[in-house]
């Protein structure tokens, strides 16, 4: 097993750090957005963003988890071959091994991620007392949300990935999600029953969704990984199936 | 140099570095920013962050020194067989408030149940359960700092010397006296109450001689740094309220008109009882390799 986590580190050392350029682009690059197309001084821009930090950072932090995610993507870059798959159910762990070190690696990566986010968050806090005197809201929650999430993607994404391989997989994941895309633009569109105002006001008003919502909230991050430990099982069904469409 | 006296060397090597990355800071911070602003307040969370990873930094400069190399330094996860300790880490903070919130509601002297009912709305607490139980583990990454020093390397270079009782007793105290700069700062009993800040240092080190204990156990039983950090992780992250949601339906003021010692006494009843299960079955553990090495030596020379 040492020998196969040794493969892989070695394999994605690259991308392992390329997650924390991904914490930072979520966490210090809105700061330098702003100073530079916005035309204020930086005690203005920090103490604005004390004031309206969950709509200015909002967007970068879903594109910093969106580029964790890419990354950890393509940790499945160059396995997609049928001398490897033949290698590596050879070994003592076998295909199952093998699989359960990929996966350990991107949770690891994700973990990663959030460690990083909240160490860049800590830094960012620290600085904007420093200049402005006023506090800025810690996103640690809202870093927690996004790793559950990212779990739950990984875990949806990676049996295909392994199925089809990186290309085909990674299109077929492409066209499910350009297919939600399209349904919930047409529920933007049509709003039948009003569906979409009930969804924004569930998602911002977290206070007010009552002890049944809450619990629902909490449970999340458990159906997230049990979800993970699934798709673990499932890919393990798959890899062999898989393997035999892979290139040479 | 025999193997105890290079481990004692090694061992005041790593303790000076640990209170020294520690104290050091902290006191500076004190004195520039106050406690209440680098510590309590959200001001300057990264000074909070770091200063748990002193220990972790002592052992690692100490390995650097002394040129011992990484061979036992306890960083693999050895989940294979070890699930049930993982799964003990997570559920040892709850149990001890359990245990806690049975003594509370005894000395309430109302076993009132159905005023229990009243205050609780399950679907309230399982959320609020089930809130610490998914933010909690994730929160090993701040106190990994700590057990990479104290049980990834104090503790192994202690028990040699001192026995596993030994260990269990200096280590708690090392650790308790470790928080001092906080402790006097009020971070964990306040700061009015007769014997300040003595008294507070002292019950500091009672506190982690029992959870120390317990963070040993796990780490010997699974050969890894990882449940230490989770079990102190879920501690910090109020694992132990889990089970005051459940068990007590006395008034919020009834421990505050305590004294501090009674107070902490009911308070830390149920983790001194785990911490002394753990301290036996470390005993006959160790007793029980004895035997098995004595009785190989025999039978190799028979």
């Amino acid at each position: 097993m040492t020998g196969l986590i040794y493969n892989e580190f070695k394999q994605n050392k690259i991308y392992i750090f390329l997650i924390t350029a991904a914490a930072a682009l979520a966490v210090i690059f809105p700061v330098l957005f702003y100073i530079t197309f916005e035309d204020k001084s930086m005690y203005a821009v920090l103490a604005d963003l004390t004031k309206n930090s969950g709509t200015k950072r909002a967007p970068f932090l879903i594109l910093g988890f969106v580029a964790a995610g890419a990354l950890q993507g393509l940790t499945m870059k160059g396995n997609d071959r049928k001398t490897w798959s033949y290698f590596v159910s050879s070994v003592p762990q076998g295909f199952r091994g093998y699989i359960r070190i990929k996966y350990e690696m991107i949770l690891s990566m994700s973990l990663l991620m959030l460690v990083s986010c909240i160490f860049f968050d800590d830094v960012l806090c620290s600085v904007v007392y420093s200049v402005t005197e006023r506090d800025l809201a810690s996103a640690a929650s809202s870093f927690t949300m996004f790793f559950y999430i990212q779990i739950l993607l990984r875990a949806a994404e990676l049996p295909f990935l392994i199925r089809f391989g990186l290309k085909t997989g990674s299109l077929i994941k492409t066209i499910i999600i350009l297919t939600g895309v399209v349904i919930i633009s047409v529920l933007m569109v049509f709003n039948p029953c009003d569906v979409m105002m009930r969804i924004s006001e569930f998602i911002i008003n977290q206070n007010k969704l009552g002890d049944t919502g809450r619990l629902l909230l909490y449970s999340f991050p458990f159906a997230a990984a049990a979800a993970y430990f699934m798709s673990y099982k499932i890919s393990c069904k798959l890899y062999m199936k898989g393997a035999e469409h892979y290139d040479k | 140099m025999t193997s105890k006296k290079s481990e004692a060397k090694r061992l005041v090597i790593f303790l000076l570095l640990a209170f020294a990355l520690d104290w050091i800071p902290m006191i500076i911070f004190n004195t520039i920013f106050g406690y209440e602003q680098w510590f309590e307040s959200d001001h300057f969370p990264i000074f909070a962050a770091l200063v748990g990873y002193g220990p972790a930094l002592a052992n690692i400069i100490t390995r650097k020194i002394t040129k011992e190399g990484w061979h036992n330094s306890l960083l693999h996860i050895r989940l294979k067989g070890n699930i049930r300790y993982y799964v003990a880490a997570l559920v040892i903070p709850g149990l001890y408030g359990l245990i806690s919130g049975i003594l509370i509601t005894s000395l309430y002297g109302n076993w009132d149940f159905s005023q229990i009912v009243s205050r609780l709305s399950l679907k309230s607490d399982l959320g609020s359960i089930l809130l610490i139980y998914s933010g909690g583990p994730l929160f090993v990454y701040s106190t990994f700092g700590e057990e990479f020093g104290w049980r990834g390397y104090m503790n192994q270079k202690m028990e040699p010397l001192l026995g596993t009782a030994g260990t269990c007793i200096a280590g708690g105290v090392i650790w308790g006296i470790w928080h001092a700069p906080l402790t006097i700062q009020g971070h964990n009993f306040g700061s009015d109450y007769p014997g300040y800040p003595y008294l507070g240092i002292i019950l500091m080190c009672l506190h982690c001689l029992s959870e120390g204990t317990i963070l040993m156990w796990l780490t010997k039983k699974t050969g890894s740094v990882y449940p230490a950090a989770l079990l102190h992780a879920m501690n910090n992250c109020g694992g132990a309220l889990t089970s005051d949601l459940l068990t007590t339906g006395v008034p919020d003021n009834f421990l505050s008109q305590m004294s501090l010692v009674k107070q902490f006494s009911v308070q830390t009843a149920g983790e001194a009882l785990i911490a002394m299960i753990c301290l036996i079955l470390m005993i006959t553990d160790g007793k029980k390799k004895k035997e098995c090495i004595n009785s190989a030596a025999v039978s190799g020379q028979a």
